[in-house]
């Protein structure tokens, strides 16, 4: 059944997207899960939203922008919309979820005024909503693997310290880690995935692919390597299988990738729950604690 | 080991430190210096002003006036954090989910030396193995740091902090949710530090009693400074004064029960 993602050109870049983005979305999903930012990327997936509707207004005038992928134009309000974010938490230190809600409200607000004035809904902008195999191009594909090179290179170059941010980022700052550019990189970093997830996901479901595959690691992980092991391989399960019955049953990528990340989360649930008491004795752990997360 | 306290030079200074929170003043005219060997006991009631001179020691806040040196450089221009070793009061209270393994928190100690664009080498590998051993937790090198005990998280964050051959290490209130039997055993770990491996040493804390008898210098904190010296010239007249309200002290001998 795989033998028609290799015949044709638009399903093995939808594909070759895919297994990218299976990659990179639990990679980077790992600190932001364990930093408590899963909100901060669902603000970031609607600004960029906002950034393609945006596009779509200016290229029915300015012809020269049709040439140009939209998804530049989403990764630029992305990024935009992430320094924003970071400065609003900085103006309400005490309410710092707030500049979630701020930035999300109105990148909507400003995308469904783009989007009216660009003469409504259209199939293309859909398919930015939720996803879709048939959408990703050749430019596309560029776009996604430059963010992949750019993303990896950096993740190893930073690695230890944005581990140490993620764990205690008071303690890192006194260890002499430049926190404040660090972080601002890690935003970066995080709105440039987002934008590339969502040809295939979607934007409405990029936060999803984004901490479904960590929510089920962090059952099954004892170490932080062993985080990004486990996420990385349930984010490409769920991606692989989910764009192959996509295309069968000719629904919408995003949700079934989704579903599929969803119902190996819950099989991980159950299985820890059922296992549990096994698991404790034959690792003789005497204070084994269910984590409260 | 090493421990020349021939020529004692301060390892921090602190000049007439003021600090003022929304006008309410937190810290007036505090002046402390801490010497190469001391074990010095930072006490005060809750309140009184303790954390945030520590964060003003670190760099985290600014003073509103008063100069902070450490290692005869302002604080500002500071670079050698690995010199200095801090467990803060935070990290008895983290998020005990985090999918760390105890080497894992351990070496997270050395990157602030290892530099940015480095990796982590064999050498420092060794490194964090016997920093481990050292406070007694390498048979749990391999253990999540959220199954352990409160002691023995303790343990671990005291080996972080010690992993990069610190000349001082600050510890904020590093007692608080640790049971009473492991208490002394920690105080134990310190004190050898201190006088075995010449390390200097900052506690800070609420908990008079027990400490006392580990110290060897005390500085009382509410506000303002109310006594600093050794702890032999430290009366319970000093604190009461300080608390508001009598405290009866320990014996300056170790064990004994509480106040």
């Amino acid at each position: 059944m795989f033998d028609l993602f290799f015949q044709y050109e638009f399903l093995r870049n939808a594909f070759l997207a895919g297994i990218i983005i299976g990659f990179l979305a639990p990679v980077l999903g790992v600190f932001i899960v364990v930093r408590r930012m899963a909100l901060v990327t669902d603000a970031l997936s609607h600004i960029t939203l906002t950034g393609i509707a945006f596009h779509l207004l200016l290229s029915q005038s300015a012809v020269f922008l049709q040439a140009i992928n939209p998804l530049y134009m989403g990764m630029a309000f992305s990024v935009g919309g992430s320094i924003l974010m970071e400065k609003l938490r900085h103006v309400y230190k005490h309410y710092q979820e707030i500049a979630v809600p701020i930035i999300m409200s109105s990148g909507i607000g400003l995308g469904v005024v783009f989007i009216s004035l660009a003469d409504g809904f259209n199939n293309d902008l859909f398919n930015y909503l939720f996803g879709s195999v048939l959408a990703v191009t050749p430019t596309d594909l560029t776009a996604i693997t430059a963010v992949l090179v750019v993303v990896v290179i950096l993740l190893v170059l930073f690695y230890k310290e944005l581990l140490f941010l993620a764990f205690d980022e008071e303690q890192a700052k006194v260890s002499g880690i430049p926190n404040k550019w660090l972080n601002f990189l890690f935003i970066v970093m995080t709105a440039l995935v987002i934008a590339s997830s969502m040809r295939i996901v979607g934007i409405l479901l990029v936060s999803a692919l984004v901490t479904l595959p960590v929510a089920a690691a962090i059952q099954l992980s004892k170490s932080f390597k062993q985080m990004f092991i486990y996420s990385i391989i349930i984010g490409e399960i769920s991606v692989i299988s989910g764009l192959v019955s996509a295309f069968y049953l000719n629904v919408a990528p995003g949700g079934m990738i989704v579903l599929i990340a969803l119902g190996i989360l819950l099989l991980v649930i159950g299985g820890r729950k059922a296992g549990g008491m096994g698991v404790r004795k034959l690792r003789g752990r005497k204070t084994l604690e269910w984590r409260k997360a | 080991m090493k421990n020349t306290i021939s020529a004692p030079a301060s390892i921090i200074s602190v000049d007439q430190v003021s600090f003022y929170y929304t006008n309410q003043p937190v810290l007036e005219d505090i002046t402390l210096h801490i010497k190469k060997g001391d074990f010095l006991g930072l006490v005060g009631p809750n309140g009184s002003g303790k954390s945030t001179l520590v964060k003003i020691l670190l760099g985290l806040h600014a003073p509103e006036s008063g100069t902070v040196q450490l290692f005869g450089t302002p604080v500002k221009k500071f670079k050698s954090w690995d010199q200095i070793g801090y467990v803060s009061q935070k990290a008895n209270s983290f998020n005990s989910g985090f999918p760390a393994t105890v080497f894992e928190v351990v070496a997270m100690g050395l990157y602030g030396k290892i530099g940015l664009f480095r990796f982590l080498g064999k050498a420092h590998k060794e490194k964090i193995k016997q920093t481990l051993s050292s406070v007694g937790m390498l048979e749990f090198k391999d253990r999540n740091i959220g199954e352990l005990s409160g002691g023995q998280q303790q343990r671990v964050f005291i080996a972080r902090a010690l992993v990069s051959d610190p000349e001082i290490l600050i510890l904020d209130e590093p007692t608080v949710g640790v049971d009473t039997a492991s208490v002394q055993a920690f105080y134990e770990l310190l004190s050898h530090l201190n006088k075995k491996r010449g390390i200097t040493l900052l506690l800070i804390t609420h908990d008079v009693g027990a400490m006392t008898s580990y110290v060897t210098k005390v500085a009382c904190l509410n506000k303002s400074l109310h006594f600093h010296g050794s702890t032999k010239d430290f009366e319970e007249s000093d604190m009461s004064s300080l608390y508001g309200h009598d405290v009866h002290l320990l014996t300056h001998e170790h064990g004994g029960g509480g106040h």
